[in-house]
């Protein structure tokens, strides 16, 4: 069952056509990776299933509900914008409890034992009641996270949620997302491909308002990354620029870069042609000092669509 | 708690640790409570109204003072113009909040975390609405009630007293006074969804007294003279301009438009 669906989503902005024509179904439990350049209509997206802004055409449906300003969809959403900003005179705690907590509906007595226990989750017992004017950026962060999860939400929107964190909070970050993975469903927006490679089970990625990739993440790896062999020899570069030359002409071979005694091979992905590769290496009859077959990364997908 | 009151709680502790706004807020009061108070210490006893008569009131006013003497009618006539100031208060102290509320919102963005909460346009902004009304509306019932002391105290004759108090002015203060403070915070509401700088909406939030001081110097110049018909007539036309005022309002106070226009 898709908890986020979304068809024919256009947002046109004056003369900036931000999103379209976005179609996208994200299946419920599922860490979504939302990739894209900049500009591509990522926050642009999660507003509007935020309800914080209206689609000019199409539309967009939480569990079921008509996303909107005024929908009931708005209650099943936690929302981490991209840069949060907060009232600097105010405490972490009493943002939380006060402020978030009542605005979610919750009870006093509730709203400070879960802001209690979100300040836990995120990292800021040290600081809860500290004025929030003094945060640094990871900090804000992550009191942005606490927020988006104050409501226990089934749905959580999040914008970019890593930047701006240092390894250990990023790191935080991600493991806490890692473990939301089928208590929610995480649609997070990101240009950090490593992150998105480590927790994300299905990736969509968008390109000028248009969804041009759409999978789960082995799926697209397979589909559309390349393998590629990288081999160092010691030998004259006349010598090796020949050899090079050589694999040109070979059908699996899709690109051959030389630099001096370095060779870097780009197949077309079969698991036939790397092995041809490894053969053809120690057939040439040149000293090996490296031999290296590197893993498909998420990031030469997005490039290979991206560009 | 109610969403509504938790957002008024938020604004009123941020608003006023504004020295500007609570500058604002505390001193047009204490000036206008203060005037009135001045002229009558001033006209205090007969002597100091010597040689004034009924005759020296603009035609239409003399005929208000009935069976009071010369000097109570000159008294009742001076006060009663700087009595019209008190009904500034509730429109130029909610200019000035709801200006810095909203706008101060919008150029720091720090209406964004509170939006993706489950919380309706009409709580959030009926929240900044009352925050910005109640302030305006105790402050003038407070400043009226030092009026009437005083009144007591230094109004030449019981007569004044009781003209000065009667039902004329308690409508004025306690009907007319919110009514006003609404159509103002719905004017600056407008204006704030629009502008990017509390200053701006502000001074332009702040023609909206116009049709008040417009009254004031009718009444100094003798063009016209606030009575309890007129009062009723403000009452009854008010009602019907701010439900207009707040429709509007509520219409042109877009989230996306505060998220996207902030600078």
């Amino acid at each position: 069952m898709s908890t986020i669906v979304i068809e024919g989503l256009c947002k046109i902005y004056g003369p900036i056509k931000a999103l379209d024509g976005l179609d996208l179904h994200v299946e419920q439990g599922v860490v979504f990776g939302f990739l894209g350049p900049n500009g591509a209509g990522k926050t642009t997206t999660l507003r509007i299933l935020a309800g914080l802004a209206r689609p000019t055409t199409g539309q967009a449906w939480i569990e079921g509900l008509p996303v909107g300003p005024e929908s009931h969809a708005r209650r099943l959403v936690g929302y981490l914008p991209e840069e949060p900003s907060f009232y600097p005179w105010m405490r972490a705690r009493e943002f939380l409890a006060d402020l978030v907590g009542g605005l979610c509906g919750m009870s006093r007595r509730e709203a400070m034992a879960r802001a209690d226990e979100m300040i836990v989750l995120v990292g800021l017992e040290k600081d809860a009641d500290r004025r929030i004017g003094g945060f640094s950026r990871g900090m804000r962060q992550r009191l942005g996270l606490a927020q988006a999860l104050m409501n226990r939400p089934p749905v959580l929107l999040l914008d970019e949620p890593v930047s701006g964190l240092d390894p250990v909070g990023r790191r935080n970050i991600l493991n806490l997302i890692d473990e939301l993975r089928g208590e929610a469903t995480v649609f997070m927006s990101t240009h950090i491909l490593s992150d998105v490679e480590r927790i994300c089970d299905a990736v969509g990625i968008l390109n000028h308002g248009r969804l041009i990739a759409l999978d789960k993440k082995e799926n697209l790896l397979r589909r559309y990354a390349v393998p590629v062999v990288e081999v160092n020899f010691d030998a004259a570069p006349e010598m090796v620029a020949h050899w090079a030359e050589s694999l040109r002409e070979l059908p699996y071979v899709v690109n051959v870069q030389l630099d001096e005694s370095a060779v870097r091979v780009t197949l077309d992905g079969s698991i036939q042609s790397s092995v041809d590769m490894q053969r053809l290496v120690l057939g040439a009859d040149l000293l090996v000092l490296s031999y290296q077959h590197e893993r498909p990364q998420l990031e030469d997908v997005f490039l290979q669509l991206v560009e | 708690m109610n969403k509504t009151w938790i957002i008024v709680r938020k604004d009123w502790a941020e608003v006023f640790k504004n020295r500007f706004v609570l500058f604002t807020v505390a001193f047009l009061p204490l000036i206008l409570t203060a005037l009135p108070l001045i002229i009558l210490y001033a006209t205090r006893s007969t002597s100091d109204l010597e040689g004034f008569s009924s005759a020296d009131m603009p035609a239409g006013f003399a005929a208000l003072c009935n069976e009071m003497s010369g000097g109570e009618c000159v008294q009742y006539f001076i006060v009663s113009q700087f009595m019209l100031l008190f009904m500034l208060i509730p429109m130029a102290i909610p200019v000035t909040i709801a200006s810095y509320s909203i706008v101060g919102e919008k150029t720091t963005r720090t209406l964004e975390p509170v939006l993706a909460t489950p919380v309706t346009t009409f709580e959030l902004l009926a929240g900044k609405a009352l925050a910005a009304a109640i302030p305006a509306v105790v402050v003038t019932w407070l400043g009226f009630a030092v009026f009437a002391v005083g009144t007591r105290v230094l109004s030449l004759s019981p007569n004044v007293t009781a003209r000065l108090l009667d039902p004329l002015w308690l409508m004025a203060i306690f009907i007319v006074g919110p009514l006003l403070a609404v159509a103002a915070v719905s004017v600056t509401v407008m204006v704030s969804s629009r502008a990017n700088d509390p200053r701006v909406a502000e001074q332009l939030s702040m023609l909206v007294i116009m049709p008040l001081l417009a009254a004031f110097f009718g009444q100094i110049t003798g063009l016209f003279f606030i009575n309890q018909t007129l009062i009723l007539w403000m009452a009854v036309g008010l009602v019907v301009v701010d439900s207009g005022l707040l429709a509007l309002a509520t219409h042109i106070f877009q989230r996306e438009t505060i998220l996207t226009r902030w600078k």
